[in-house]
């Protein structure tokens, strides 16, 4: 009796700290042999839309060549606004709480797909990919002395030039390990249900680095400025249909 | 000696202790100068905007209700009964059928007329001595924390995690937006005051935002 409360006791714990399993996604070569057609859209972080015209330039023929690459064919997002367009005027008197103005949110994604699902019939498609640039966390640890911060793929030091490791000893780093915001490109497949198929993606640049006193901050048009680490970016996330290797 | 059990359900706390941050209370930067007069034996009505009800907004009025009858308890402000202003407002705008488009989530510019037009008749006839509307309004933004401190709307917070330091990350803020709309005068003011970067559960501590409301009454002068 006494063991099987133990045993209770720990599966307990674990659920309750939460342990995370690795989603199960499918290979480059699974995805090259079974989606070949797919609809496409540009789908970057809030803070970074403005910005499109530079995502967009950069890598749209990057993201050409890679399907054409692959004999993927894709076709653009048009279709699938203007059936979303239809569905939403049926419902027009519903989209919104007339009382509180707030969006009917299960209604917004019950439309949307229903119209994921109409237009992979209506174009014979197999699957749908989004793509652009996200904010994401970069971590890092102070114990010993590597200084660099590590996200999707990448690491780059997370202090600024002058600042040294006595700088990171005698400051805030009380705590062992940290984390900084980072820009990184990515390109993920998912099913008319948006459930991800497979996801890839590669690390840009560190929005902000430790100059010795302070984390100092940089513009995400600055990073975007950077066409070395944007095709290294795109490198890794293509990995997702290149596969680990090449 | 602890007992297995015991142990066990230490180690259970521990673990759970271990990621937990620690937000400090939001506190406004600077202090405010009176704007508007308030006779001495005014009051004011504080009225919960519409879009307070929201599912994202809700745990923030009450919180700040239950807040402000705290605040009360303690010193007085010159306010009407809340919860009862508050029946009024819904009564009125369950009467005009909501003020919001339902095709477009856009206030109805005619009806958001009335809505106030009703409101202010309401709120005199109940209490003649109101010379103030504050119309309480969330507004979510998002804001940067850099070396463990976010500071946004002239609002400071603070924020430690007991295991982990975070450096720089974006992070979704709510604002609240008072208009003091004036019954019997033409002076109004509109404030926006960073309130929290948490949402809060609805068992909030009762004084997390004293420091918040006691900004929001520092708009007025009482006229001795």
């Amino acid at each position: 009796m006494k063991n099987i409360t133990y045993t209770l006791l720990f599966l307990l714990t674990f659920m309750l700290v939460g342990c995370k399993s690795t989603p199960n996604y499918l290979t480059a070569e699974q995805l090259k042999s079974n989606y070949h057609k797919v609809m496409v859209f540009e789908n970057s972080s809030d803070e970074i839309r403005p910005l499109y015209s530079i995502i967009s330039q950069f890598y749209d023929p990057k993201f050409t060549r890679l399907m054409a690459k692959h004999q993927i064919e894709f076709v653009d997002s048009s279709r699938y606004f203007e059936v979303y367009e239809q569905l939403k005027a049926q419902e027009q008197d519903n989209l919104f709480d007339p009382n509180t103005g707030q969006k009917n949110s299960q209604l917004a994604l019950k439309l949307r797909l229903i119209a994921l699902s109409q237009v992979k019939e209506e174009l014979q498609l197999d699957a749908f990919v989004q793509y652009g640039v996200k904010i994401r966390t970069a971590y890092f640890s102070t114990s010993g002395f590597d200084f660099d911060a590590d996200w999707d793929g990448v690491s780059e030091p997370y202090l600024l030039d002058g600042a040294g490791a006595g700088d990171v000893l005698a400051s805030i780093f009380i705590k062992e390990s940290g984390s900084v915001a980072a820009l990184s490109f990515y390109i993920e497949f998912v099913d008319q249900e948006l459930n991800t198929l497979s996801v890839g993606r590669g690390g840009i640049e560190l929005l902000a680095k430790y100059n010795g006193d302070k984390f100092v901050t940089k513009k995400v048009a600055d990073v975007l400025d950077q066409a070395e680490q944007l095709a290294t970016a795109f490198e890794l996330a293509a990995t997702i249909l290149n596969g680990k290797s090449q | 000696m602890i007992s297995g059990y015991r142990l066990w359900l230490m180690v259970i706390v521990i673990s759970l202790l271990g990621g937990c941050m620690t937000f400090y209370d939001p506190r406004p930067v600077v202090k405010q100068t009176n704007q508007l007069i308030l006779s001495k034996a005014a009051k004011v009505a504080w009225v919960w905007h519409p879009s307070t009800e929201r599912s994202n907004a809700k745990g923030y009025q009450i919180a700040l209700a239950n807040n402000i009858k705290n605040l009360q308890l303690k010193r007085s402000l010159p306010l009407v009964d809340i919860d009862q202003v508050a029946m009024i407002n819904r009564g009125i705008l369950k009467a005009m059928g909501g003020i919001y488009d339902p095709k477009n989530g856009q206030q109805d510019q005619l009806k958001i007329k009335r809505y106030h037009q009703l409101l202010s008749q309401k709120i005199t006839q109940q209490w003649p001595e109101v010379e103030y509307v504050m119309m309480i309004e969330f507004v979510s933004e998002s804001t940067r924390i850099e070396n463990g401190r976010a500071q946004w709307r002239n609002t400071e917070q603070r924020i430690t995690d007991l295991d982990h330091f975070s450096s720089t990350d974006n992070r979704s803020v709510v604002t609240i937006e008072v208009r003091y709309i004036a019954l019997h005068s033409t002076k109004e003011l509109t404030l926006n005051q960073g309130l929290d970067m948490i949402s809060p559960p609805t068992q909030l501590k009762v004084n997390r935002y004293d420091d918040i409301i006691d900004y929001l009454f520092e708009a007025f002068s009482i006229n001795q």
